[in-house]
């Protein structure tokens, strides 16, 4: 008698078929992208499709020279350990960023780039916004190479059609 | 009438008589002593009053139709429930009246009074003015002393709340039994030692070519695994383990047995140098999952 297991299997959506996710990144924090780029991560691990879609500030999270110098935001985040009238002060964004960064070192979590890197090898699928491209003046080539192309949000939506939705 | 019954009468008379001499002879007895009582009681009187005035002088009198009204308040204010429960709880506040008498504690209060008396030299200090003194060393002890009161009141105004006992030290964590030990029992729920999620979760145990499995197919005894099962495990899963599959699954295992911990995607991608997009098309779906799988340890946990 063979192995009476299958595979751990990839969820099935409700619909049938296998489970697909699309996540749409609009924030460049470095605590509001990285629920995305862990979301994603576990759901390519679980064997779920899954692409990511990168608008307005979510743009830095795959640009090479903003990736690396992603901040944590206190001010008016009403979850942030910081007193109100200290988190605007200057240097509270950097003494929280690297607090962030040591825990998630800590924690072995990889860093932003890597993620990316990650997503990528794992057959996520990266894709940047074209309008938000224009409106901060990026072009392709300012994008890092895990980036699958620049589509528009109506070319994602068709792109991702039986996808279940995910906007962070 | 006859003379017997005179006789009688005045046998009678003669013993009312006798009475009456005797009822008058007592009465003359007290008048006599209430006349000679008379100055005394005065005196006493007069010095009773002198020593009420005294008392309502010195503000007892005040002080107890205070205290009546305080009953009345507490009567008011309290049941007969209240009271009741008052009774457990004496001994605790005998202990903490008492704790509060120590002499050290009322030398604090005293000082503090010391402190309230001479307030009057103190200036009024701004945020600057409490941030300069926040470099003095008494001011520093003083507020370790307050921050560690300030603790307390949290941990029993956090006890008050829910009603639990104190908190007490968590237990220390357990880590997972060692695979030297025999296998655990055959019920996974049941057993003390912490069994991966995955069977607890299952709560089944599936024997298969003479090993025991979670319900998802892990193997639950680690130590009973080769290379030969390995290989059948795989074949069941659709796959033929080339080279590159073995890298990944032994390292795996030996990550494992290092740490206790089966590792996920990332540290097999990162620790074998196989990458992940490589585990991906090697294990397709779910890499992590299938390599711990074949690999005969638990099912791995991390999300990255």
């Amino acid at each position: 008698m063979s192995f009476p297991f299958a595979a751990p299997p990839a969820p099935t959506a409700t619909t049938g078929g296998p489970r697909k996710i699309a996540l749409i990144c609009s924030k460049g924090g470095l605590d509001e992208c990285y629920p995305v780029l862990i979301m994603a991560n576990a759901a390519r691990m679980t064997g779920i499709t899954c692409a990511v879609f990168f608008t307005f500030w979510g743009l830095d999270v795959i640009t090479e020279d903003r990736v690396d110098h992603l901040h944590v935001n206190f001010v008016g985040n009403p979850s942030s350990p910081m007193p109100y009238m200290l988190a605007g002060l200057p240097g509270m964004e950097a003494l929280g960023t690297s607090f962030m960064k040591k825990r998630m070192t800590e924690l072995d979590i990889p860093g932003v780039r890597e993620m990316v890197g990650m997503l990528k090898a794992s057959g996520c699928e990266l894709y940047a916004c074209e309008l938000a491209m224009k409106m901060f003046d990026r072009k392709k080539e300012d994008l890092l190479p895990d980036v699958e192309a620049v589509i528009t949000a109506t070319d994602f939506f068709e792109k991702t059609h039986g996808y279940d939705i995910v906007f962070v | 009438m006859t003379p017997e019954t005179e006789a009688r009468l005045l046998a009678r008379l003669d013993s009312i008589d006798a009475k009456l001499d005797y009822v008058v002879e007592r009465q003359e007895l007290v008048e006599d002593l209430i006349r000679e009582m008379t100055p005394v009681a005065r005196e006493a009187l007069n010095a009773m009053a002198g020593q009420m005035q005294t008392w309502e002088d010195r503000g007892w009198f005040a002080m107890g139709h205070a205290l009546i009204g305080l009953f009345d308040d507490l009567a008011n204010a309290y049941g007969p429930d209240d009271v009741h429960e008052l009774r457990g709880h004496v001994v605790q506040i005998v202990d903490t009246v008492r704790n509060l008498t120590q002499p050290e504690v009322l030398d604090l209060a005293n000082e503090a009074t010391d402190v309230l008396h001479h307030a009057d030299d103190v200036q009024p200090v701004g945020p600057w003015g409490m941030a300069k003194a926040a470099g003095d060393k008494d001011v520093q002890r003083g507020m370790a002393v307050a921050l560690e009161m300030l603790r307390h009141l949290g941990q029993a105004s956090a006890h008050a709340k829910s009603g639990a006992p104190p908190r007490e030290r968590p237990a220390p964590r357990e880590t997972p039994a060692p695979s030297a030990s025999p296998a655990p029992s055959a019920s996974p729920a049941l057993s003390p030692t912490p069994e991966p999620a995955s069977a607890v979760l299952q709560g089944e145990v599936v024997e298969w070519n003479g090993r025991r499995f979670t319900g998802e197919g892990f193997l639950l005894d680690t130590d009973t695994w080769d290379e030969a099962l390995a290989a059948e495990m795989a074949k069941g899963l659709g796959l033929t383990l080339g080279p590159d599959h073995w890298t990944a699954i032994r390292w795996a295992r030996q990550d494992y047995m290092a740490h206790r911990a089966s590792p996920n995607v990332r540290r097999v991608a990162n620790g074998s140098g196989l990458g992940t997009e490589a585990l991906y098309t090697l294990f397709p779906g779910t890499p992590g999952k299938t390599i711990a799988m074949i690999a005969g340890v638990p099912k791995p946990v991390g999300c990255v």
